[in-house]
């Protein structure tokens, strides 16, 4: 059997064609229009849902979380209420706007604004306003930290902008939701987190992290051998599937990999290891019931290196023998934004485990850094419009798929129009 | 290194004092920092004598709690854990830091599961 021929046989060709998108060049205004990200800001990211982080980071009633949605302009608080129920806020405070949470994280029953010590129960409501008897007949009952709108699936918290959204979590995510409910998500108590400021649109961010085209030549050193092979010289993807915005991408593995003959500490630290993937931190035998979900690696391809479930539009969940890692793109202009990532691992118990996670945090860091610190200098050649449109092949279609999307976000009158029309 | 150095790493592992000065960071942010400063030279010599000790350091820290070991032992530790630093020079780039990456950039290891940390 010819090369051609083989790898017809381990990756699914006419992904683009077959989901329905065109093949042309694709504009480059998305990622360098001030006006396009403006239509981005009140059409799509104050109407998606949009992830915010996961139920473990608010373990116990009480235990709460900052952060700042530079897209909205918003800093917000997520709490798990004495209630048991998680819920997040806007972070100011109904006397004159000053931010009421000021810690990272922690655990409180009564939130207190430091400017002029309102309280507020963790459920939001006021609780007390210190010399009320000064003020004039004020409605106590509207006079508590404002909500916002929250659900959670699958331990993700996801946020939504729309006072009342116009669609709730479960149709927003529609079949995509339904094919990777039930998953058994491990080692969501720890994780390795990663963060940076780039000069990059959020679309190039994401874009990174949406092909394996480019992994033979950015990552030559880090992970160019686990993701091609001679069979497959230009790690094409396995399959892509896509249910409205939201997608899943198979990415292919090299089952021949071992580390070269010279890589003495990856060899030393993974003596023991039962896991056929070298990014995997973690041992194999814990991880089958997770494997098991007829969602991951839906072909059964012994290729198989990871699969990337994307809700749109800025949480990538990668899905990996090892265990899940997520991706979380937040914009904050056209040519800004934070990045997050999230990798869960298991907490070392030995001095060896210890070294083995140090080895695996290492590693991703450098290829973490090579990924984004390249998309400086793609949005500087984007900004420089010697080109209007860029160039997509087949296993570019996650990119195409997210433009086709957020330009329908852009331009539709409702949300329902968005998702349906 | 002179008697100042004394009781910096448990006895029988003098032999490496002269490493933690430079390579000694608490947390793997800090050791990431530390390789992507130090020269080619550096980083080859430390990882050809660390990676020698490695299992002697391993089997004493061993001897420990992971959450209580005692100063000395965790400085120890740390120079075993910076070595997984000096390997991704070593055995992936081939110079201290990865091909074609700026430096400084704004990308950091905020958090990590490490029980020392
Ligand atoms: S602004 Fe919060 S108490 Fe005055
Ligand atoms: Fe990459």
């Amino acid at each position: 059997m010819n090369e051609m021929t083989e790898l017809a046989g381990i990756c699914t060709s006419d992904l683009t064609r077959s989901a329905g998108l065109g093949t042309g060049p694709v504009s480059c205004e998305p990622y360098r229009s001030p006006e396009y990200f403006e239509r981005e800001r009140e059409q799509l990211f104050k109407r998606a849902w949009l992830t915010v982080g996961r139920i473990e980071q608010v373990p116990e009633k009480g235990s709460f979380f900052t952060k700042t949605i530079e897209i909205w302009n918003t800093p917000i608080v997520v709490v798990r209420t004495s209630d048991d129920k998680v819920q997040a806020f806007y972070n100011v405070c109904p006397h004159r706007g000053n931010q009421v949470v000021l810690e990272e994280r922690g655990r409180a029953s009564r939130f207190m604004c430091n400017y002029h010590n309102w309280v507020f129960r963790n459920d939001g409501r006021l609780f007390g306003i210190p010399d009320e008897a000064n003020f004039f007949d004020v409605d106590k009952k509207a006079c508590g930290l404002r909500p916002i709108a929250t659900e959670v699936w699958e331990g993700w918290i996801f946020i939504n902008h729309q006072a009342v959204p116009e669609v709730g979590l479960t149709e927003f995510l529609g079949e995509f939701g339904r094919r990777f409910s039930g998953i058994s998500w491990e080692n969501t108590e720890t994780s390795l987190y990663f963060e940076a400021h780039l000069d990059a649109n959020w679309k190039v961010l994401a874009d990174a992290f949406s092909e394996t085209y480019h992994i033979p030549s950015i990552h030559p050193a880090t992970i160019g051998k686990t993701f091609a092979s001679q069979v497959n010289p230009h790690s094409r993807p396995l399959d892509a599937l896509f249910w409205g915005p939201h997608r899943q991408f198979s990415t292919f593995g090299n089952p021949e990999y071992a580390p070269p003959e010279d890589a003495m500490v990856e060899k030393m630290a993974y003596a023991n290891r039962d896991t056929g993937n070298v990014l995997g931190a973690a041992d194999t035998a814990g991880m089958s019931r997770y494997l098991d979900h007829p969602a991951i690696n839906p072909k059964q391809s012994r290729y198989w290196a990871l699969d990337i479930a994307v809700a749109f539009p800025t949480l990538h969940i990668n899905l990996s023998p090892g265990g899940f890692w997520s991706h979380r793109f937040w914009p904050i202009s056209v040519n800004r934004t934070r990045w997050e990532a999230e990798f869960h691992v298991p907490r070392p118990t030995t001095a060896h485990e210890c070294l083995q996670q140090e080895l695996y945090v290492a590693r991703i860091a450098e290829i973490l850094l090579e990924d984004v610190t390249n998309t400086e200098r793609t949005q500087r050649g984007i900004e420089a419009r010697a080109f209007d449109t860029m160039q997509l092949q087949d296993g570019e279609v996650q990119i195409r798929h997210n433009l086709h999307h957020v330009d329908r976000w852009v331009n539709a009158a409702s949300v329902s129009e968005a998702l349906n029309g | 290194m002179s008697g100042h150095s004394e009781g910096l790493l448990p006895p029988g592992f003098e032999d490496l004092l002269e490493f933690v000065p430079h390579w000694v960071g608490s947390t793997a942010q800090e050791r990431w920092d530390i390789r992507a400063r130090s020269s080619m030279d550096d980083i080859r010599r430390f990882y050809t004598v660390m990676l020698a000790r490695s299992e002697a350091i391993l089997a004493h820290v061993g001897q420990f709690p992971l959450d209580a070991l005692p100063e000395p032992v965790l400085r120890l530790f740390r120079l075993q854990l910076a070595l997984a630093q000096a390997a991704m020079a070593v055995e992936l780039h081939r110079q201290p830091r990865a091909i074609n990456s700026p430096f400084p950039h704004s990308v950091r290891i905020v958090r990590t599961a490490e029980p020392t940390a």
